[in-house]
């Protein structure tokens, strides 16, 4: 299913909805069209067809008066032959009448010459005609009989000639296939066969001679007669349920007039009484000619108007054809164009509900992502894409309100971020003028003892020294507390800056080693320095800060140690570290102290800093330093054996905290 | 090797207890001439008559301030290339940076060290020293 629905998904899915709904056109498009030209081009044939034949139809009641006068024609030419002269206007009326139909059916000829080609064929009828008014020899009266009777017969070969070139015998449907063949071929047979009589008749009655001959013939035509009439019957049988009008003139006319037809023989028969014993005639009962020729019209005539009656229901039969034909394209047209309007009507109407559904949901999500307040899509589509604006609704109303959230926090976050930032300053200028302001006096108290005790302004009695040294050890010590107190305000304050910068290792443990060297000698302790070879010339961080964090871990080793050594030993440690490891054999801290000592002011409790001088910050202070250079500074000691402190720094401080302390102050 | 005898030196500081230990200390202990001011206006009036060679001043001061004396010296022609050395209790974190870059030939913090004091301020005179001779290369 997958694999079947893949390349239409894929063309789909590459195509924007105008060429999607071009596409989806085109391939529905392309069959309605090729079934509707076919469709019209099979009617247009059909129809064509139909008014060929119409066309051909033309003909039929010109040569059927043609057919009908040439029988007269041959009649009273006959009569006139053996000397009768009763007919004598009526065959001037005839042959002009003749005259006149061939006229009828040239210009018929001349008007069809492109479409039925009869031309030739016409010239032969005349050719018939012009023998019939000059006959080349001398003819009995039964050989121009027979002359008139070719030409008859030739009149029929051109009608079916033009029934054939027409297309009218080829006619498919029932009524008017069957009824062409009564007009063509049928019919015309019986009414040639009463009309003979007619003539044969008239033409014994005239000549008052029984010729063995004529006889013969009309004995021929009374045993034709009856498969004549069957034929014919059969026919209008298969005509009338198929056509109405014909099936009306058939129940009022014609069978009437093709039941007459038999008791037409039985009068003649009756008029020519034969000998049973011989072939020839006993006498002939009637002596007026043309009272017989009248008489037996009568019936050759109703036969003819069969024949001419049926052309224009023939005709109409054609034209209702043709009339529904057309009706039929044109309701198939009218529905196809409508159905197609409405398709393209409706196919428009999607593509635009699409396309504007699908605009709507764009502008909101743009104006969503600008942050404006978008309001919410209202689409009047209830289909699957107003299910997904209803979605899109959803999420952005939360959009909207976790973004109003945001803004929100953002604003406090701001205001916060203001008043801390004030605060912060608030704090710097304090502790920069509470600095400043403590160091003024300690400036002129610490000073002016030093300068007494140079004796330089002059001597000093010995408890007069005394007493001055005691004042000075505890000015320093006020302003080593000083300096650390506002060492850890400023940590806490987030003012303490540290500036990474490259420093030699061995130069800072040198000035370190100057600087703290008095405190081991007057003490009499030890102190040596160890310097890892593996460990890189230069290091970045700030070296004011390590150096201030290892002369402290010194001064409390010298501080708290009586014998021994103080060791200052740098290592190379684990991925990019280093190490300064303090340790002393001092007296040892409890593993209890070892925690607390490093909070700020918790060695006062314990009563340390009395005993031993300093702040009691110092170690609170290193620790929060060394932390601020992504350090750790560690204690390991034993009750009894001595301490070892450990600064563990990176060979490239980063510097995380002071980075996000930046980072905080930024934002 | 310069000597802080050879010098006038000219210190400033509103602070009278600072200024007497500045110039007790520096006489007594130096024999350093020094003539002192407690504030910059008195600093400036002194200089046509003593004709300082060395001036020590300190930062924050009523009216015109350490940096304003600073620049005003330095305006001026006969105290333009003078040794000016900052003596402040400004001793936080990034002070000694602002006062050097400020234009003052050296910084020492308050409390000072009486004993060393001298030193110091001879340190800050051959690091000026050296400077110039940088600076006439």
């Amino acid at each position: 299913m997958n694999f079947f629905a893949k390349p239409g998904r894929f063309i789909m899915n590459r195509l924007p909805y105008y060429y999607k709904f071009l596409l989806i056109g085109i391939v529905l498009l392309i069959p309605a069209g090729v079934t509707l030209y076919q469709f019209l081009n099979s009617t247009h044939v059909t129809r064509t067809k139909l008014e060929r034949e119409l066309q051909g139809l033309d003909y039929f009641q010109p040569l059927g008066v043609l057919i009908r006068d040439i029988r007269v024609h041959r009649d009273l030419s006959t009569a006139a032959l053996v000397g009768y002269t009763g007919f004598t206007d009526a065959y001037e009326q005839v042959e002009q009448d003749i005259e006149a139909n061939l006229r009828v059916i040239d210009d018929l000829n001349a008007k069809y010459e492109q479409d039925f080609g009869l031309t030739e064929a016409w010239a032969h009828v005349k050719e018939e005609w012009e023998k019939l008014e000059n006959p080349v020899a001398k003819q009995t009266t039964l050989e121009h009989f027979l002359a008139n009777t070719t030409m008859v017969d030739a009149v029929y070969d051109f009608r079916i000639k033009v029934a054939n070139n027409s297309g009218l015998i080829l006619d498919s449907e029932v009524d008017t296939y069957y009824m062409m063949d009564l007009i063509t071929n049928d019919l015309v047979e019986l009414t040639e066969t009463v009309a003979r009589a007619r003539g044969l008749g008239t033409l014994l009655i005239a000549s008052k001679s029984l010729g063995d001959d004529v006889l013969g013939q009309l004995r021929e035509l009374n045993a034709l007669v009856d498969i004549r009439m069957d034929s014919v019957t059969e026919f209008i049988d298969y005509v009338s349920p198929n056509n109405p009008a014909f099936k009306q003139l058939a129940d009022s006319e014609f069978t009437a007039t093709i039941d007459s037809v038999p008791t037409y023989f039985q009068n003649i028969e009756a008029t020519f009484v034969e000998n049973p014993t011989s072939v020839r005639l006993l006498y002939v009962n009637r002596t007026d000619p043309k009272a017989f020729f009248d008489e037996a019209s009568q019936t050759v005539n109703k036969l003819y108007n069969i024949e001419a009656e049926s052309i224009p229901i023939l005709g109409q039969a054609l034209q209702t054809r043709i009339d529904t034909l057309t009706a039929e394209r044109t309701e198939v047209l009218v529905v196809t164009i409508l159905a197609l309007l409405i398709a393209i009507y409706l196919l428009d109407a999607f593509y635009r509900t699409v396309v504007a559904t699908i605009k709507r949901l764009e502008e909101a999500a743009k104006r969503l992502a600008s942050g404006e307040p978008a309001p919410a899509v209202v689409l009047e589509t209830q289909d699957e894409l107003g299910q997904v604006a209803v979605s899109f609704n959803t999420v952005g109303g939360a959009l909207v309100k976790s973004n109003q959230e945001l803004v929100k926090r953002a604003r406090e976050l701001e205001v916060a971020n203001a008043l801390a930032r004030e605060a912060s300053r608030v704090k710097s200028h304090f502790l920069s003028t509470m600095s400043h302001e403590l160091r003024t006096p300690m400036n002129a108290i610490v000073g002016f003892t030093d300068l007494l005790l140079t004796e330089k302004p002059g001597p000093l009695t010995t408890i007069q020294r005394t007493f001055l040294e005691r004042t000075s050890g505890n000015n320093r010590r006020l302003l080593t507390l000083i300096n650390d107190v506002l060492d850890l305000s400023r940590i806490e304050a987030g003012r303490m800056e540290i500036v990474p910068k490259p420093y030699t290792v061995r130069d800072m443990i040198e000035r370190i080693t100057a600087q703290t060297s008095s405190l081991f000698s007057q003490k009499g302790i030890q102190f040596e320095t160890q310097v890892d070879a593996n460990l890189p010339e230069t290091v970045i961080g700030d070296s004011g800060r390590v150096e201030q964090v290892i002369v402290n871990l010194l001064s409390n080793a010298a501080k708290f140690t009586s014998a021994g050594y103080v060791q200052l030993k740098v290592a190379m440690g684990d991925q990019d570290r280093w190490s300064i490891a303090v340790t002393d054999t001092g007296k040892g801290i409890s593993p209890h102290m070892q925690e607390i000592i490093f909070e700020p002011f918790r060695q006062v409790e314990g009563g340390t800093t009395r005993e031993m001088g300093g702040s009691g910050l110092g170690l609170a202070i290193s620790r929060e330093l060394v932390q601020m250079m992504d350090g750790t500074l560690t204690v390991r000691s034993e009750i009894g054996k001595g301490s070892t402190f450990t600064v563990n720094l990176p060979l490239t401080s980063a510097h995380p905290a002071a980075q996000a302390e930046l980072a905080a102050n930024i934002a | 090797m310069p000597n802080l005898a050879e010098h006038r030196i000219l210190a400033v500081d509103d602070e009278p207890d600072n200024l007497v230990l500045f110039k007790a200390t520096l006489e007594m202990l130096y024999e350093a001439q020094v003539e002192i001011a407690p504030d910059a206006e008195t600093a400036l009036s002194l200089l046509d008559t003593y004709r300082p060679t060395y001036i020590v001043t300190d930062l924050s001061m009523p009216k015109t301030d350490g940096y304003a004396l600073l620049r005003k010296l330095r305006a001026r022609s006969d105290t333009q290339e003078l040794p000016i050395v900052a003596l402040t209790a400004h001793a936080m974190q990034g002070d000694k940076e602002r006062v050097l870059e400020a234009g003052f030939d050296g910084y020492i913090s308050k409390p000072f060290n009486v004993a060393t004091l001298g030193d110091e301020l001879l340190n800050c005179l051959g690091e000026y020293e050296h400077r110039r001779i940088s600076a006439a290369k």
